[in-house]
């Protein structure tokens, strides 16, 4: 994420949106004697408390990437599916160009892809792939069974 | 049930045949990497094409402390992610610290 990062900072826009923890911690547990490590986090209360835990993530991953934060009713979270984690690339007229979803759904190898055909293509996805409007009918928030 | 099993090489074969089956079932499956075990997915709620949602989200601002550490804030600057695509395509990474 961060070397993709480095590479095309100056011809895309990267946002790293801090969304609700997917694995919290029991409330009271985190940062004390039974705390096991940084990542023993409670689930976020406030948008400050998600500003303190995407702080200690920023530090803990070594990445500088601009953070947004999610509001606490999960706009992008819901709106992107980018829980528990995810990745989506938007063309210059708001097209969604690539989204993954999932517990590994940080992939910056294929966003790469992704993107390099987009800067050929003056940022925008290529003719013939219709616009739709709003959203497709809403994911569950869980995997679903096959 | 292991405990129950007394002889070590026994214990290890039962291990060994539980990875082995795991193993298989995993390499049945088709190729999606959102594939889960279990047979569960993790279905997309954008496809490609779609119109992005547009919403506006605060900046996280760091400031360095006085003992040389850093703070995170909610900044009072919020950005709309239209104004952003306009200018730049966008990769937008989600995810939390857990």
């Amino acid at each position: 994420m961060q070397a993709l990062y480095e590479a095309y900072k100056d011809k895309v826009e990267f946002l790293f949106v801090y969304i609700r923890e997917a694995h919290p911690v029991r409330q009271g547990k985190e940062g004390g004697a039974e705390a096991r490590s940084p990542q023993d986090i409670a689930q976020t209360q406030s948008l400050a408390e998600r500003a303190i835990a995407a702080t200690d993530c920023l530090r803990g991953l070594k990445v500088t990437l601009p953070v947004l934060i999610d509001t606490m009713d999960g706009k992008v979270e819901k709106g992107y599916g980018g829980h528990p984690a995810g990745t989506a690339v938007i063309d210059r007229d708001g097209r969604i160009c690539f989204t993954s979803r999932g517990p590994s759904g940080v992939k910056p190898k294929e966003a790469e892809k992704v993107l390099k055909e987009l800067l050929a293509n003056k940022g925008k996805l290529g003719a013939g792939v219709p616009l739709s409007e709003g959203p497709a009918a809403s994911a569950p928030d869980r995997p679903t069974k096959r | 049930m292991l405990q129950r099993v007394k002889r070590p090489e026994l214990q290890l074969a039962l291990v060994c045949v539980a990875a082995v089956l795991a193993l298989l079932q995993m390499a049945a499956m088709p190729g999606d990497p959102s594939r889960r075990p279990g047979g569960r997915t993790w279905a997309p709620v954008l496809t490609v094409g779609q119109k992005a949602p547009d919403v506006e989200l605060p900046r996280l601002a760091l400031e360095k402390t006085e003992d040389g550490g850093v703070l995170g804030r909610v900044s009072s600057e919020k950005v709309k992610l239209s104004a952003v695509w306009a200018k730049k395509p966008v990769c937008l990474f989600m995810s939390s610290y857990t």
